[in-house]
């Protein structure tokens, strides 16, 4: 445990001191995402505004001003959501790096986990000063308030929950890129499913009512939409607990299956080439 | 005891082909040889032989189909993470810093990966950026040093942990004279110094007879010679007697003789 907590806190500081090295790169990337909020929010008022009694019904489920704060806290916490493989294992994969990794006297998922993780952290500090500037917008476009003191402690816990849900599943789709010596094509299948059915496109409440169920429980609504409803307050009776509940078993699951499959793939490793 | 023990190792690649049958590359086929603890041994052989993979059989990054390997009492590939703890190697055509950051935080990152203690770690790295002078290159991105510049830190990074064995494959790669020299005097130095036992895999013959007592030829997967450096030019030079202190000269002559006699 402590080992682990050490290469994190190694892995985190690496990153950090790389994101600060391109910190110009990290303040475009939030300004790109304040404009992006912006308009989402324009497009969603539109709908809200000029919504007919056929469409009502299908805004019910959440208010403007929810979908509004979901827009904004979205900015943030999109940063933990795995895009990519990690660039940097990415690259070691393709070029037969990943020997370097090898000769390190830590597990390589271990490693590979606190860099995925350290990664996404760093990003989520710097996307976090979207939030910040949201805080001082006018109108509709101003993030609110958390919806009770309880709804914002239970969502600060959901956040870390799903700070690990995704980097058990940024690793997972890195094991299966291990497995595979044909290129990265497959592991874009995955990424992008998650993405979709992380309500980052469209927050899950408002997807059609029968697949309601069903979103909840997969795996990715741990990634944003479970922590966000407690913070606009959108958690249905009797769902805050199972919610919960299934983002820490997906989390141990993506944890177990990744572990799993990279110890046999290191097995089996090959590099050729020097 | 041998430090290094390899008995009858063997590992093999497959290479797909296009427009023919998959093809089944024996790497290596039952290697066995011994090593003493603070030795400096040479790997040599020509492009292909097996000499990488070798290194990365002992340094635990690939396992091997067949045989036994006992490394200061552990299997390489079963007991990796401790054995690794005690071994440090250097790729000559891979980088172990992080590319984005100064040495200095690749430095630091290694400190808590490896983890040393903060005395023992200073006075580590003040006797190695001393030894190798990057001293002023602490504080610069490694990818804006050059390769020679960026070689010496690699070393550095590779030793700063206190291995017992050191793992250097093609170090000497790309590097200007005065690099390779400074680089042949630290590692002499060190393995003099700190008893750390040194294997090396090269193509510059220079780097063998500046450095090892022993050298071990590779090719087809095997091991073809292990011995010293002596023994084996006079065997690959003594055919033509009036040429041998022409040839003695030019020991890239009698290398390329030998693989030639050998057929590898």
């Amino acid at each position: 445990m402590t080992r682990s907590l050490k290469a994190f806190a190694a892995m985190f500081k690496i990153e950090f001191f790389k994101g600060i090295q391109y910190r110009t790169a990290a303040a475009v990337n939030s300004v790109v995402g304040l404009f992006w909020g912006i308009i989402e929010i324009a497009v969603f008022s539109a709908f809200y505004l000029y919504a007919n009694d056929k469409t009502a019904a299908f805004f019910a489920s959440l208010t403007l001003r929810q979908v509004v704060t979901h827009v904004w806290l979205r900015q943030a916490v999109i940063a933990f959501h795995p895009q990519n493989i990690e660039e940097d294992i990415r690259g070691k994969i393709n070029n037969g790096d990943v020997g370097v990794e090898l000769v390190r006297p830590v597990p390589l998922y271990l490693l590979w986990f606190s860099k995925t993780a350290a990664s996404r952290l760093v990003l989520f500090l710097f996307r976090g000063t979207i939030i910040l500037f949201s805080m001082f917008l006018s109108g509709i476009y101003k993030i609110s308030a958390p919806v009770s003191v309880t709804g914002f402690l239970l969502f600060l816990v959901s956040l870390v929950s799903a700070f690990f849900l995704c980097a058990a599943f940024g690793m997972f789709v890195t094991s299966l890129r291990l497995a595979v010596d044909w290129g990265d094509g497959l592991t874009y299948i995955p990424l992008i499913a998650a993405n979709v059915l992380s309500g980052s496109y469209l927050p899950l409440q408002l997807w059609p009512d029968f697949m309601q169920k069903f979103l909840l429980y997969q795996p990715f609504a741990g990634y944003l939409d479970i922590p966000l409803r407690f913070y606009i307050g959108s958690v249905k009776a009797g769902e805050a607990l199972p919610s919960l509940i299934a983002q820490v078993l997906w989390t141990v699951f993506f944890i177990a299956a990744g572990n799993i499959i990279t110890a046999k793939n290191v097995k089996n490793i090959i590099v050729q080439g020097g | 005891m041998p430090q290094i023990e390899l008995c009858e190792i063997s590992k093999s690649f497959t290479v797909r082909r296009k427009k023919a049958a998959a093809q089944v590359i024996r790497a290596l086929y039952k290697v066995s040889f011994t090593i003493e603890e603070g030795a400096l041994i040479g790997l040599i052989g020509p492009n292909g032989a097996g000499k990488s993979t070798l290194v990365k059989v002992m340094s635990g990054i690939l396992t091997p189909e067949g045989g036994t390997c006992v490394i200061s009492g552990r299997v390489p590939w079963k007991q990796r993470t401790a054995h690794v703890a005690e071994i440090g190697v250097v790729f000559g055509q891979r980088s172990q810093l992080w590319w984005d950051v100064p040495p200095n935080d690749s430095y630091d990152l290694l400190k808590d990966i490896y983890a040393i203690k903060t005395p023992a770690f200073n006075k580590r790295l003040s006797e190695l950026t001393g030894a190798m002078d990057i001293g002023g290159l602490l504080n610069t991105p490694v990818r804006q040093l050059s390769l020679g510049q960026r070689m010496r830190c690699e070393i550095v990074a590779a030793l700063l942990h206190s291995p017992k064995i050191l793992f250097l494959d093609e170090p000497t790669i790309g590097l200007d004279a005065v690099s390779k020299l400074a680089l042949r005097d630290f590692l002499k130095e060190e393995n003099k110094k700190s008893g750390v036992t040194m294997i090396l895999t090269t193509h510059d013959m220079t780097d063998v007879e500046a450095l090892c007592s022993r050298v071990m030829v590779i090719g087809r997967g095997n091991i073809l010679y292990n011995g010293n450096l002596e023994t084996l030019k006079q065997t690959y030079s003594s055919e033509k007697p009036a040429e041998v202190i022409q040839i003695y000269q030019n020991i890239d002559e009698i290398i390329a003789n030998m693989y030639r006699e050998m057929k590898i």
